[in-house]
Parts: C-alpha cells; sequence; structure tokens
C-alpha cells in the first residue's frame, strides 16, 4: 500500500511536469516520427543501471552526471552506467528493446537492439533489480521498484501477445504485476476520469479536435504516471483502456465502438483513417455488444466526452504554460503523437483484447499443434517406410545371396553328383567282382571289366578337397576293401588252378621217358589256361603287389615240381642209356701218356662207333647241325595219341638218339643244351607275358590295347628295365634250378670218364652263348658262363694233365719208337678241329684255347721226345738211337699233321721235319762211316792237303803217299764191303724196327745209298787228281757198288 | 604241395614311401640286388622279398616299393595297411619331396592310427653333396619331431643302404618281440582268472 501510495504520489508528480521530458527527449531523439521511414514509436521505457564489474571512478562520475541531468532520481544504490531500456512499435508491428545510452543533454545513442524472441530469460531479482538474458546476462538495476515492476508488465504483455513461446520468466507474478497496476491505476485515474465526465458537457466542437488527441494522449500519460516514474504513456494506456473495455464487455456494452468513435469524432481531420480502422477490426464486437443494451452508449459517450474535455483542459493549459510562438505547433505534433501512439495502442489493443483472436489463436495454435503432430506422425511414417525400405534392401539382397546360394548349391550339386557318378561303381560290378566265374572266359571278360572299372575309380586324381571328403574316403575304403576280396578270390582260386594242372602233369603216365625216348614235353594247354588270366593279373599286380608276387613265386615253385622232375628224368634216361662210357678212363684215345691200342678200347655195345677219329662220321653226329629236325612228332609215338585227346598240341623235343645207340657225351650234352635252352626261353618269354613284366600298365589299358602274345618259342632282345630282368632271372633261377645241376653232373662224370670231352662240352657251351648272347635270357647266359666257367678250367686241367704225362714219358723204360703222345696228338688234333670246324665265329674262345693247348702240349712233345731220344737205352749205339727216336717221332708227327693242314700248326710241322731231316742225315752219316770210316778219314785228310797245296804235292805227303792209299784201299776190298753193307741194312733195319710201316727203313737205307756213292765218287776224284800215275784204284768199282745195294734191296723188298 | 620251411621264417614287411624319383625303387634294387639304376622308370608298385640274415638269425624281408606319383594316393591307403616299417625317402637335392615327407607321414599316421609305427626317415641321394638342398640339420629336426630316425644313404654308392634296412628290421621285430610277450603276459593273466 504504501508502495502504491507513493506511486500515486509519483504519478501525480509526473503529471504535475505535464510531461515526461526523458520521454519527449528519447522521442525526438530517437523515435520520431521523421527522424525515418520506418520509424518506430516508443511505447515504454525504463530507465537502467547496468551493474557491471566497472571502476569506482566511472559509477561515481556517472553518478554526478545523473545527478545534474535527473533531479530525485537518485539512489544510494547506483553502481553503474545509466541506460534507457526502450520498448518501441515499429511500423510493421514488431516490438523491440533498445538500450539507449546518454551522450548528451539532448542526444542518445542507441547502443544494442533486440527483438523480443531474443529475450532468452527474465528474472525478477528484488524490488528493484531484474536479470534480463538477451544473448547474454543483464543486470539492470530500476530506480524504483513500481517503475520497474510496471515496465516488467508491460513487457510480459507483450510478450505474450507477439510470441509464441514466452522467454522463461523467473519470479515473476503477472497476475500480482497486474492487480498491482490495476489498484495503481484506480487509485491515479478515477478522479481524473470523473473531473473528465464532469467537464464533457464543455467539450468544445471544432478546432478543439487538434488539441484532443494530445490530451487524450496526454491523459493517458498521466496514467502512465501513475507508476510514479516518466515511463511511456502508450502502455498504461492502453492497459487502462483494456481494464475499462472488459469492464464495459462485463457490462455488455460497445464502449470499445463508442469510445473508438468518440476518439474519430474527436481526432477527426488526419487521424479519421485510423479510427476507421479501429471501428472496423472491433466491427464485430460492436455487433454483438450493441444487441444488448444500447443505453448504456449514453453514459460512456459522456465520459469520453468528459475525458477529451479534460484533454483540452490539459492540454490549453499546458499551451498556456508553454512558450508563446511554438506552443502551438509543439501541441500539434505532440498531439499527433499522442494519436498516432492512441491509434496503435487501439489496434494492438483491439487485437490483444480480442477473445475471438485468442481462440483463433488458440485454435492456430492447437491447429500448429496438430500439423506439427501431424508432421512428427509424417515423420515418423516416413521413418517406417524408410525403414521398410531398408528391409526390403536387405531382403531383395538376401534374396540376391540366396539366388547366388542357390545356384551355388545347385553347382554343387551338379558337381557332387558328377563326382558321385564318377566314385560310384555299380553295384552290378561290385557283384560281379565278388560272385562271377574265374573259371569261363565270359566270366573272365565281365570280370576284367569290373575289375577295370574299380582300378579306375581308385586311380582317378582327386584333388585334395575332394579326396579328404569323408564320403569320398568311405567310398574309396569300401572300394578297397572289396577289391582285396576279390584279390584274394582270385589270388585263391589262381593258387588252386596252379596246384590242379600241375598235379595233374606229374601223375601223366602218358609222360614217361624210355631207353630211346628221351624227350621234353612242353606245356602248352597249362600255359594257354593262365594266360587267359594276364589282365586279371595286370589288376593285381597295381592293386595287390604283395599277392601278385606271391602269385608269381607260386607258379614258380609249382612249375619248378614240373620242370625238376621232367629234366630229372631226361637226363637220368640219357646218362643210363645213352652216353657212351670208357671201362677205364685210361682207355680213352685222347690220354698223351697211355699207350692206347684200338684192339684194346671195349666200349660195350655191338653198335657204339669206336672212335671219333673219322671226320665225316662225326660231322654227322654233331647235333646242331640237325636242328632243323630235332623237334620230331612221330605219328606212332604216344606224343600222337595225345594230339588226339587234346585240342592243344604239346610240344615235344626229342632227343636224337636210337633205342640203343649211346652217344659220347659232349653230344649228349650239346643236344640236351639246345634243347634245355630251348624250353627254358620259352618259358620265360612265356612268364614275361604272363605276367607283362615288360611293360606296367592299367587294367584299362590292357582292355584297350592288349599287348599281343608274343611268339614265345624265338628268344626276344634285351629291352627289359634291370627291375624286371631280376625279377625274371630269380623266377627262372626257381624254375629251372635243377637245370644247372645235372648239366654240371653230367659235365663231371663225362670229364670224369673221359676228359677231353670237357673240349667238346665247352664248344656246345660257346656256341650256345653265342645264339643266346644279345637276348633278354639272363638266366641261361647266366647258366651258360657258369657252365663255360667250369668247361674251360676242366680242359686246362685236361691240358695240364697231358702234359704231365708228357713230362713223365721221359722217365719211362721204354724209349724208342714212336712215343706214345706223338701218336695222341694228331687224334686229339683232329677232335679239335673236328668240333671247331664250321663254328670259327662263334667260338673264338674255345679256338684259343685249344690253339694254345696245342702250342703247350707240341713244345712238350717235342722237348720230351729229344730228351727221351738223348736219353735213350734201347740201342747199342747210343747215338744213333738217339737220331732214330728223333727221326722216328717227328717223322710220325709231320706224316700225320701235314695232310690235316690245322691251322697253327705249320711252324711245327716245318721244325719237326727239319728235325727229321737233320737227325737223318746225321743217322746216314754216321752209318756210313760205321762201315767205311777209315777210308773216309783218309780221303777227308786227303781233300785237306788238296785244299792247302797242289794236288800233286800230296802224294809226297808222309801220311797220304802211294803206300798209304793202296794200305787203304787193301783194306776196304769189294768183297767186304758187299759184307758189311748187308751187315749195315740189318742195323737200320733193326734201329727202325719200331717203325709200323716201315717206310723209315728204306728211307734211311736210300739216304746210305746214296751217300755211298757219293763217297765212292769222292775217292775216285781225289785219288785221279792226287794220284794220277800212280796207278791205283778202289777195289770196287760203282758198278759193283750199284750191284751190292740192288742185291741187299732184292733180299728185303 | 605246400611250401616248406619257408613259412616258418619270420617275415617283415617293409614299405618305402616317398615323392617319386626320390630314389625309392634305386634304393630296393640296390639292397635286393647290389645293383644301381640310373634311368628313371615310375613305379606303379613293386613288390621284394629276399632272404636274409638279421643279427644271426634268418629272416625274410618283404618290401613294398611304391608308386611317388599323386594319383597312386589313393591305393596307398591300401598299400599303407599292410607296413610294419616304413622307409619315408626324400631326395636331399630336391627341398620340394622333403616338404612331401609330411604328407606320408600324415597318411600312415591316419591309415595305421599308429604314431609308434617303425618309422625311418631317408635322405637319399647323399652322394650328390654339391647339389644339396636339404641340411642334414632340417631333417634331423623334423625326425627328432616325428620321434624317429634320421639317416642319409646313396643308391649310388651304396652308402647305408645295407645299414637303413637292417635298422628297419631290427625295429620291427623289437616291436612284434614286444607285442608278442604283452600277448603272453595277458594270456598268462586270464588263465589266472579262469
Amino acid at each position: 500500500m504504501a508502495t502504491r501510495k507513493s506511486v500515486g504520489a509519483g504519478a501525480a508528480m509526473a503529471r504535475g511536469a505535464k510531461d515526461d521530458p526523458v520521454r519527449q527527449q528519447l522521442t525526438q531523439a530517437l523515435f520520431s516520427e521523421s527522424s525515418s521511414r520506418d520509424s518506430e514509436t516508443l511505447l515504454t521505457y525504463l530507465k537502467i543501471y547496468e551493474e557491471e564489474k566497472a571502476g569506482k571512478d566511472i559509477r561515481t562520475l556517472d553518478m554526478k552526471s545523473l545527478t545534474g541531468k535527473k533531479g530525485g532520481d537518485r539512489s544510494s544504490k547506483i553502481l553503474s552506467k545509466p541506460r534507457y531500456l526502450c520498448m518501441t512499435l515499429k511500423a510493421n508491428g514488431k516490438v523491440r528493446l533498445h538500450k539507449v545510452k546518454k551522450t548528451s543533454a539532448t542526444s542518445f545513442h542507441i547502443g544494442r537492439t533486440w527483438h523480443l524472441d531474443e529475450i532468452k530469460s527474465i528474472e525478477n531479482v528484488d524490488a528493484k533489480k531484474l536479470t534480463v538474458n538477451i544473448n547474454r546476462v543483464y543486470n539492470w538495476v530500476a530506480d524504483a521498484p513500481d517503475v520497474k515492476n510496471d515496465f516488467l508488465m508491460m513487457l510480459v504483455k507483450v510478450l505474450r501477445s507477439n510470441l509464441k513461446r514466452l522467454p522463461t520468466l523467473i519470479n515473476i507474478d503477472e497476475a500480482g504485476l497486474l492487480t498491482q497496476f490495476s489498484n495503481a491505476r484506480d487509485v491515479t485515474s478515477s478522479p481524473p476520469a470523473t473531473r473528465n465526465r464532469r467537464a464533457a458537457p464543455s467539450l468544445p466542437t471544432a478546432g478543439a479536435g487538434k488539441m484532443a488527441a494530445p490530451g487524450g494522449g496526454g491523459q493517458g500519460a498521466h496514467g502512465g504516471h501513475g507508476g510514479g516514474s516518466g515511463q511511456g504513456s502508450f502502455t498504461q494506456e492502453f492497459d487502462h483502456r483494456l481494464s475499462v473495455q472488459t469492464d464495459r464487455m462485463r457490462k455488455a456494452a460497445a464502449s470499445d465502438m463508442g469510445s473508438s468513435m468518440t476518439i474519430a469524432t474527436a481526432g477527426a481531420g488526419t487521424s479519421a483513417q485510423a479510427a476507421g480502422v479501429g471501428a472496423a477490426g472491433s466491427g464485430v464486437t460492436p455487433d454483438t455488444a450493441s444487441t444488448k443494451t444500447h443505453d448504456e452508449m449514453e453514459p460512456l459517450d459522456e465520459e469520453a466526452l468528459l475525458n477529451l474535455e479534460e484533454l483540452l483542459y490539459d492540454m490549453d493549459l499546458s499551451a498556456a504554460t508553454g512558450e508563446e510562438g511554438g506552443g502551438g505547433v509543439a501541441l500539434e505534433t505532440r498531439l499527433m503523437n499522442e494519436l498516432n501512439s492512441l491509434e496503435m495502442a487501439n489496434i494492438y489493443a483491439i487485437i490483444e483484447s480480442d477473445d475471438k483472436i485468442k481462440e483463433v489463436m488458440n485454435e492456430l495454435d492447437k491447429g500448429i499443434e496438430e500439423l506439427d503432430d501431424m508432421d512428427n506422425w509424417l515423420f515418423m511414417y516416413r521413418q517406417e517406410l524408410d525403414n521398410m525400405g531398408d528391409d526390403i534392401r536387405q531382403i531383395e539382397s538376401q534374396n540376391r545371396g540366396l539366388q547366388v546360394q542357390t545356384s551355388n548349391q545347385a553347382s554343387l550339386l551338379r558337381d557332387l553328383e558328377n563326382l558321385l557318378a564318377t566314385i560310384t561303381i555299380p553295384e552290378r560290378v561290385l557283384e560281379t567282382l565278388r560272385k562271377a566265374s574265374l573259371d569261363r572266359d565270359t566270366g573272365l571278360r565281365e570280370l576284367e571289366q569290373a575289375a577295370a572299372e574299380v582300378q579306375d575309380v581308385l586311380l582317378s586324381k582327386y584333388d585334395e578337397g575332394v579326396a579328404g571328403m569323408t564320403a569320398v574316403r568311405g567310398r574309396m575304403e569300401m572300394y578297397s576293401y572289396q577289391c582285396n576280396i576279390f584279390a584274394t578270390r582270385l589270388f585263391d582260386f589262381l593258387k588252386t588252378q596252379l596246384q590242379n594242372h600241375v598235379e595233374a602233369h606229374l601223375n601223366d603216365k602218358q609222360r614217361v621217358l624210355a631207353k630211346g625216348f628221351v624227350v621234353m614235353f612242353g606245356y602248352e594247354p597249362l600255359e594257354q589256361y593262365f594266360a587267359k588270366y594276364r589282365g586279371l593279373l595286370v589288376w593285381l599286380r597295381e592293386m595287390e603287389p604283395r599277392r601278385y608276387t606271391d602269385l608269381q613265386m607260386l607258379y614258380a615253385t609249382n612249375m619248378n615240381r614240373l620242370y625238376r622232375k621232367d629234366i630229372k628224368e631226361f637226363f637220368a634216361v640219357l646218362s643210363a642209356h645213352h652216353i657212351a662210357k670208357l671201362e677205364k678212363p685210361e682207355d680213352s684215345e685222347f690220354i698223351f701218356g697211355a699207350t692206347y691200342h684200338a684192339s684194346l678200347i671195349a666200349r660195350g655195345g655191338s653198335v657204339l662207333r669206336e672212335s671219333l677219329s673219322s671226320p665225316g662220321e662225326l660231322s654227322g653226329r654233331i647235333p646242331w647241325r640237325k636242328r632243323s629236325t630235332r623237334e620230331v612228332h612221330d605219328p606212332n609215338s604216344a606224343t600222337a595219341a595225345r594230339l588226339m585227346n587234346s585240342h592243344l598240341a604239346e610240344s615235344a623235343h626229342k632227343f636224337a638218339v636210337g633205342a640203343d645207340e649211346k652217344l659220347a657225351v659232349d653230344e649228349v650234352f650239346s643236344q640236351c643244351l639246345a634243347i634245355m635252352t630251348l624250353v627254358a626261353a620259352r618259358q620265360q618269354n612265356y612268364l614275361m607275358d604272363l605276367f607283362t613284366l615288360a611293360k606296367a600298365m592299367s587294367m584299362r589299358m590292357f582292355i584297350d590295347d592288349p599287348p599281343s602274345s608274343g611268339d614265345w618259342d624265338t628268344a626276344r632282345k634285351p629291352v627289359l628295365d634291370l627291375k624286371a630282368s631280376k625279377r625274371l632271372a630269380q623266377l627262372m633261377g626257381t624254375l629251372f634250378d635243377g637245370l644247372s645241376v645235372e648239366f654240371i653232373n653230367m659235365i663231371d662224370i663225362g670229364v670224369k670218364n673221359e676228359g677231353v670231352q670237357s673240349a667238346g662240352m665247352l664248344i656246345a657251351v660257346e656256341r650256345t652263348q653265342k645264339e643266346y648272347v644279345e637276348t633278354d635270357q639272363v638266366h641261361i647266359n647266366t647258366m651258360l658262363s657258369q657252365l663255360h666257367t667250369k668247361l674251360v678250367g676242366l680242359f686246362e686241367k685236361y691240358v695240364e694233365d697231358q702234359l704231365k704225362l708228357i713230362e713223365e714219358t721221359k722217365h719211362k723204360t721204354k724209349r724208342k719208337g714212336i712215343l706214345p703222345f706223338m701218336r695222341t696228338f694228331p687224334r686229339f688234333a683232329e677232335r679239335m678241329e673236328s668240333l671247331l670246324e664250321g663254328h670259327e665265329e662263334a667260338t673264338p674262345e674255345a679256338r684259343k684255347l685249344v690253339t694254345q693247348s696245342y702250342d703247350r702240349i707240341i713244345r712238350a712233345m717235342f722237348e720230351s721226345t729229344e730228351s727221351v731220344a738223348k736219353e735213350t737205352l734201347d740201342f747199342d749205339d747210343k747215338e744213333q738211337g738217339s737220331h732214330v727216336v728223333n727221326i722216328e717221332n717227328m717223322h710220325h708227327f709231320v706224316s700225320e699233321l701235314r695232310t690235316r693242314k690245322i691251322q697253327g700248326l705249320d711252324n711245327y710241322v716245318k721244325y719237326a721235319k727239319s728235325s727229321y731231316d737233320r737227325h737223318l742225315d746225321i743217322y746216314i752219316h754216321a752209318m756210313v762211316r760205321r762201315s767205311v770210316g777209315k777210308m773216309l778219314d783218309f780221303f777227308d785228310g786227303v781233300e785237306g792237303l788238296v785244299k792247302t797245296k797242289a794236288t800233286e804235292d800230296v802224294a809226297f805227303h808222309l801220311s797220304y803217299n802211294k803206300q798209304a792209299l793202296k794200305k787203304v784201299i787193301s783194306n776196304f776190298p769189294a768183297n767186304s764191303i758187299r759184307k758189311d753193307l748187308a751187315h749195315l741194312y740189318k742195323k737200320v733195319e733193326k734201329h727202325f724196327a719200331s717203325d709200323e710201316d716201315g717206310s723209315l727203313v728204306g728211307i734211311a737205307w736210300r739216304g746210305i745209298e746214296e751217300e755211298f756213292i757219293r763217297q765212292h765218287n769222292r775217292f775216285a776224284r781225289l785219288i785221279q787228281s792226287c794220284y794220277p800215275d800212280a796207278g791205283v784204284s778202289l777195289d770196287f768199282n760203282m758198278q759193283d757198288l750199284l750191284a751190292f745195294f740192288s742185291d741187299i734191296a732184292k733180299q728185303h723188298s | 604241395m605246400p611250401k616248406k620251411a619257408k613259412h616258418e621264417l619270420p617275415l617283415h614287411k617293409v614299405i618305402m614311401v616317398g615323392s617319386g624319383g626320390v630314389g625309392k625303387s634305386a634304393l630296393t634294387l640296390q639292397f635286393m640286388y647290389g645293383d644301381f639304376v640310373e634311368e628313371y622308370d615310375p613305379t606303379k608298385a613293386d613288390s621284394y622279398r629276399k632272404k636274409i640274415i638279421l643279427d644271426n638269425q634268418e629272416c625274410q624281408i618283404d618290401i613294398l616299393d611304391t608308386a611317388g606319383q599323386e594319383e597312386y594316393a589313393a591305393i596307398r591307403d591300401n598299400y599303407y595297411r599292410s607296413g610294419e616299417g616304413f622307409l619315408c625317402v626324400f631326395s636331399i637335392c630336391e627341398h620340394e619331396s622333403f616338404v612331401h615327407t609330411q604328407e606320408f607321414r600324415d597318411q600312415i599316421s591316419r591309415v595305421l592310427d599308429d604314431e609308434k609305427i617303425p618309422f625311418i626317415l631317408v635322405g637319399n641321394k647323399a652322394d650328390l653333396r654339391q647339389l644339396r638342398k636339404v641340411s642334414y640339420e632340417e631333417a634331423q629336426a623334423k625326425a627328432t619331431e616325428w620321434n624317429c630316425t634320421y639317416i642319409e644313404t646313396s643308391a649310388k654308392t651304396r652308402l647305408n643302404v645295407e645299414e637303413v634296412y637292417t635298422m628297419l628290421l631290427r625295429e620291427i621285430r623289437k616291436r612284434k618281440d614286444s607285442a608278442k610277450e604283452r600277448e603272453r603276459r595277458s594270456r598268462g593273466s586270464r588263465c589266472l582268472l579262469l
């Protein structure tokens, strides 16, 4: 209450000043109508002090200046610079706040301008202080609480009407402010209102209109000053009106209309338009209002008139108190301003006060809210749509993914099906493997196909991923298992069949051999039978290498039983019935030391050839010369019967021998060798084909391109790799383990019986080696080279033995005649040559060996001969005996070998010949000397003298004079010569007694005869030349001598 | 007529494994026949049997020489099942062949499900020292990892050929003996239970 009273006092005081000078100054300086086109009208203002942390000096200065300008406006609490906060209304209806600074007595400067919507918050701090947040926080202190409160209320109202959203209002009691204001109004405005009403009748008519508006404004200003401070009158006025209007509405009277009419009437002229607007703007209300009570208009008009009157009064007063000259103009201006303000306030009031509008506004707000809601809804809807779009896109991409996945799965399925097709083996195939007969050809073809199919699958190359798949692995294991089972079945079947076949053959009585029937039968039916399984063996080789190897061994061991038996029997029959044997080894005609004599040889058997000395016969019996006819199919033999019964022919290698015939062991040996190597070679070829050892191939390859079944009888070139050849050699070793034993036995027995047989066997081996050396028959070659080595050794031993025998001859007692080795050698040489003949190319080693043996033997023989000759004791004349031995043996050697023309022996023959000639010459001379030695000596002396001296001087030599000559001649009378010659012949005959054909006696005697004749001629010639006149001659002349010899010849012819 | 005494001889089954061309066949042939083959002819599968004297005791060795080539991988399982001992061969001149030994080892372990099967890692072609690509240490480390022996051989010079087979045969025999021992013991205990 106290405040209100002071306000009222303030207002009264302000009214006393007629108008607020600050407001005027402000309006003039800043908000005058003419200042700019877009002018603003000052609604109200509030003097404030802005709280700032400024220095004290400034504040003091400000205080002084403030004190100077504004009397009464002082407060001990002034903190900072004074400013004016102005609320203005722009022409476009916008309300703004300005912070204005007073720069001089009359000039102001707008510091800052804000729009209402910039206000963030307003806080009522205490009675004087308020805080406004406009961009930043302003702390303002007003001079008085009521002024501040009024301003605040105004501000809040303006804010309310202009802004959608109020700034934050803190500690502002709107209702309280309003009532406080209204109370203040009531207190201050009622008396004038009554006064105005009273003065209404005296209201002037024309001309006073000009004054009326300012008067009203002044009135309003007075009302505004009810707050006690110099604030804008407009707001107070319109608030006042508002309250009045509200009051009037309550009374259901068209006061607004009336008042506006009043103003329009009062304003007339310039303000008529504005009033019209005002009337039009509030047209709605008067209509409704007028329907209520028209009577109440009267007092209102009355009141308005009264008001005007008062206004005018005030105007006059002010005019009277104002300056005389410009008072009217100023007043006009002021009035116009007031009018404008009024109009605007009016419009504003109309707008503000209209409930409908509020309603509309509310509705609009609602509408906006609903639109907002709708916007939200739409936003949400849109979001939903977006989400749905996202979902759709996701679904679409998922769909695409699914499609890719589906196609992937489809192709995976295809791949798997393909894979399954490739790895799946039809049940019938497996069934075939399990059940199909191995014994029938059709079954075999099926089995081969089935086995190949399984193998194809097992051998297919799968990449790691596929191979690692459980399904694949499982299948593979299953097939492997089936393969194992089939392999076992195949193995067991073949094993049984093999054993059955072999047993059948072993018990075959028709194969029994006998004397004269020595045959190696073939096994063609068996071979053909098992050859059918070649394909499956190829399969087995890869699938079950161990079983395959086991089958090979089984085949070899089982067939070995057959071959062992056959070979054993073959050799046994031969050695029992067909090998010629010496009763004693010494009986051999090829023993160099033995005193062999044809008559002594007893070889048993009537048909037996006595010796091999006949070359013609020998070559006829040499086995390899009859090779082409060796394979004998005798239609009358058991073989023929077999042929009738069996579809397949069994070959038969028959040994060429008569039933009771016996052959030399080397001949038997070479026939056996030829037959057995053929059999073995065939068997090896068969093995190679049966087990397809030459080439590694799969079952499929076998079916597609079956390897041709080669000619098993022809030896093949060595094309095998080491593995296969070793394998074959091993199998062959097992198959024919009995063969080389038999050969070695035969060799041993044969050589023991007759050493020289080693040569024949050696040559046979070498010949055979030549045949097989360029083939793949490793086993045969190995066996042959073993035999060869053995035979070379045996032959050399034989030679050694002979050399020993030759050496030993020296010490034998009998030392005359042809030495035994001399007799043996030609036979030996002839035998060797006949063996080698025609095969020089095939048997270079044997030839070399033989030549070497010749060499060694001949040297030994010659040496031994000469040694024996020297040491001979069988002659009365040792010297002659020696010559005789030499002559005899050399003569034999030469005569035996010269005709045979054996290569390499020529030199030995020549040597022997010269030795023979020399010894014969010496022998002859010695024999001549023996009978006419003295005469020879005498004439030798004569001849010696003749060489150094003249022939006629010889007779004068003491020893060789006529007497000496006569004496020598007398010693050899013709008769004694005749006797001597007869004796000499006997001697010669005796010397050569051991010479079988006796030719040597003749040769020697003829030599002696010739020598005698030559000496006789020499003697006669020497007598004639050295003793021409002595008349001496030999007792016997040439005629006598020839007669003597003739007689002897006659006696012994 | 069944085979004779052969059945009574203990038979030890050895399997040669390793990549193609490392010398499995060469080692086998050198051991079997004492021959060396220079030329290379890929093996499919070969089986060899030989009677030998192992520590004064006669026995038979059965060698299965397998194909090193990839395409025989499916059949290998089948072969491996019968193995009592393995020689896993690589060429010291070819590192890849050494790498491959792991696959063979794995396959054997998988098929036999037995980590302790007699197994020797064999580095062949030791005579070609100048071409060496796999160091001794590297191979030895692998052998240690597998808990087996590593040995370097030369099928050409016969270096360690006899030794490697003998070594493996001893391992096989030892394992068989201990297995027999176990069997006897378990049979004995069963008797006790009865």
